[in-house]
């Protein structure tokens, strides 16, 4: 099933052919998302939706303050969607009913002992790393019968502080700039960094564009990911277009202009250095 | 009240041996493998055992990191891994995944503590990996004083909290630059710290907003020195020094010198008043700027880094003291910084003490005088009529620091 992680409510009009589902963010609990909305705009959203699946990340790193309000609202937020997305053990604990959550540490899950792990507590699904080969995609896929969730398309965050680095750093240096969006560059590599209420989140300076593994990818996963946030919406329905009528990896890196990767898919990290 | 730990880093059997004798209650190292500093020197299970043996001798503990972010291949190695470490005789395990409790508990009597790597931040949070079996949990570096107070009120569990070293810029576990940009995994111990590259920062126009240094993500280091007595009265179990790949020289002066704050405090709570001359000793050996971070609720430019990577190693720590004779009163010295005759050098050890001290001669190896040591390890003797003992220290003379 395809499901898209939108940069706007207009974005979720304009892609319900491509869309089986969609992933947004709790206003003031989620990061890493394209859009954050209230319980009441999602219970509003819900009856827009012409039955697609909705998803909701509660992903960010909770503090005891956020705790009252999780307490009193995840219940209800459970029984309004399909899934939710978490990342802090709080919400496994607060959660009465594990039924519909999703464990989604966007790094750390990588394997399908801890998926498994996690299953015997009661979960629905996985959201699977993005540093990970499709080769451990298939091991954990052939390994677990919870719901899997795999990146297919778009930036993809790799930092997340709960500084304000920007900002911090304009103060320092007294520069004024209102801007949204930044850009750290290093070797002519750009990448986009966005601050939010809760700190600072980078993506990669390369799109993922996994679409030679797709096919691949839709007979293991449950759930293939497109993820419109900083893509414009034209390029990015052309994406799904290209997905959809198999229209080659080359149309969506055009699209893209060639700033695609297919990331780690068919490359695995290192972490010992041979000296 | 159970007396607070002071928890030091070992990089390898050295540092271990250094941070017990200069006053630390407990160790973390890394095992063979499943560690987050894969490039460290780490301990092989004979090193651990003998680690343990030696800090068991005097009544302190070993922790051992188990605490990458494990992929298929190494998940299928844990259940071996830890039953090695438990043979080593260690006294808990550092984890952050969960199926790692889970094989702990169902397979070994080892107790563990969960890793600063799960962010942990709320009480929730805590009472969930509680129930999991774990005893003790490191809470993650933002954690504010407030937080930590409040998660101790409605948690009978020991906590452990960093006082000291470097800051992960991100959220812990949440970063992966280093696997984007250098293809080392961040999360299974091949962190490349791209956080404290610099960068050209443009705005959404892709104009340059351009300091008088580049942009980084480079916070300055914790240093908690000066709070040491609030947190022993929220009822922290275990304070925690960061750095397994710190030198012997920075491990025994943290240590020392936070043993120092520790015992004093303890020793005399209603007489007891900060020594911030203290903090001196600290900075000198880190050579970087420190904050409180996020325990006084900070979260501005004052923690920010922008000094353009210029610190340089530290040049104080001259050498170490391999063996002392009392009979002739020489003592036997294995180089780590240039040094002369003529030199004014303070020679410290566990005890505190400091041994003002000027070089009036060197001998080599085979007893004939010299004049400089330039040479890296290089061994030589000096006349100390004062009794010192092996891993006793050398360092630059700071007029600041002498007699503290």
């Amino acid at each position: 099933m395809k499901l898209i992680i939108p940069s706007s409510l207009n974005l979720i009009k304009k892609t319900k052919e491509y869309a089986d589902a969609y992933l947004i963010g709790l206003k003031d609990y989620s990061v890493n998302m394209g859009i954050y909305l209230t319980i009441a705009e999602i219970e509003k959203l819900i009856q827009e939706l012409d039955n697609k699946k909705l998803f909701v990340a509660v992903n960010k790193n909770m503090r005891n303050e956020d705790l009252e309000f999780l307490k009193e609202n995840l219940d209800k937020l459970e029984n309004m969607v399909d899934g939710i997305l978490y990342y802090d053990a709080a919400i496994l604990s607060l959660a009465k009913d594990k039924s519909k959550f999703i464990l989604s540490q966007e790094h750390a899950t990588t394997n399908y002992f801890t998926i498994n792990h996690y299953a015997k507590r009661g979960i629905k699904g996985v959201y699977l790393s993005s540093e990970i080969t499709i080769d451990e995609i298939e091991e954990i896929c052939n390994n677990t019968n919870l719901d899997t969730f795999v990146n297919v398309f778009g930036y993809v965050p790799i930092f997340l502080s709960k500084r304000f680095l920007v900002t911090n750093y304009k103060k320092f240096f007294n520069k004024i700039d209102n801007s949204k969006l930044y850009y750290m560059e290093k070797e002519n590599k750009w990448f986009p960094l966005l601050e939010t209420s809760d700190g600072t989140i980078v993506y990669n300076s390369e799109i993922l564009n996994a679409y030679e593994d797709y096919d691949k990818l839709n007979s293991l996963a449950d759930y293939l990911v497109f993820n419109s946030t900083l893509i414009d919406d034209e390029t990015f329905i052309e994406v799904l277009k290209a997905y959809d009528l198999k229209l080659g990896k080359d149309k969506v890196d055009m699209l893209l202009n060639y700033h695609t990767s297919d990331l780690f898919m068919h490359k695995k990290t290192i972490y010992k250095v041979i000296k | 009240m159970k007396k607070i730990e002071l928890l030091a880093p070992a990089g390898d059997l050295e540092r271990l041996k250094i941070a017990i004798d200069y006053g630390a209650d407990a160790v973390y190292v890394g095992g063979p493998s499943l560690g987050l500093r894969a490039n460290a020197i780490n301990f092989t299970y004979d090193e651990l055992k003998e680690g343990c043996d030696y800090a068991h001798k005097f009544g302190k503990k070993v922790y051992t990191t188990v605490n990458i972010v494990l992929h298929n291949e190494e998940a299928k190695q844990v259940l071996e891994a830890l039953k090695n470490i438990e043979k080593c005789g260690v006294d808990a395990i550092i984890v952050s995944d969960p199926y790692v409790i889970e094989v702990a508990k169902e397979n070994t009597n080892l107790e563990v503590h969960l890793s600063t790597q799960q962010s942990v931040l709320n009480k929730e949070a805590v009472k969930f990996f509680k129930e999991e079996g774990v005893s003790r949990i490191v809470l993650a570096r933002e954690a504010k004083k407030e937080e930590i107070e409040e998660i101790l009120k409605e948690n009978d569990i020991e906590i452990e909290c960093f006082i000291h070293g470097a800051m992960c810029a991100s959220v812990s576990g949440r970063c992966v630059l280093s696997n984007y940009l250098t293809n080392r995994d961040a999360n299974r111990g091949g962190c490349s710290q791209i956080c404290r590259w610099d960068f050209n920062l443009f705005n959404e126009s892709k104009e340059e907003i351009k300091g008088d240094k580049p942009f980084t993500f480079c916070s300055k280091d914790l240093s908690m020195l000066k709070y040491i007595p609030d947190m022993i009265e929220m009822g922290i179990s275990s304070l925690k020094i960061e750095g397994r790949m710190r030198s012997i020289y920075y491990i025994a002066t943290v240590v020392g010198t936070y043993r120092k704050v520790i015992d004093s405090y303890l020793n005399d709570k209603e007489n007891y008043k900060y020594d911030s001359r203290l903090e001196l000793i600290l900075r000198n050996v880190a050579n970087r700027d420190s904050t409180t971070q996020f325990f006084n609720s900070v979260n501005d430019e004052t923690c920010g880094y922008y000094n353009g990577r210029e610190e340089i190693s530290n040049q104080d720590f001259l050498g170490v003291v391999l063996d002392y004779d009392t009979d002739t009163k020489y003592a036997t010295i294995e180089q780590r910084n240039y040094f002369e005759k003529g030199d004014k050098v303070e020679i410290f050890g566990p005890n505190g003490n400091i041994i003002d001290y000027k070089i009036d001669e060197i001998l080599d190896e085979d007893n004939n005088i010299i004049d400089v040591v330039r040479h890296p390890k290089q061994i030589v003797k000096i006349k100390v009529l004062e009794e010192i003992k092996p891993r006793y220290m050398l360092r630059k003379k700071n007029n600041v620091l002498t007699k503290i």
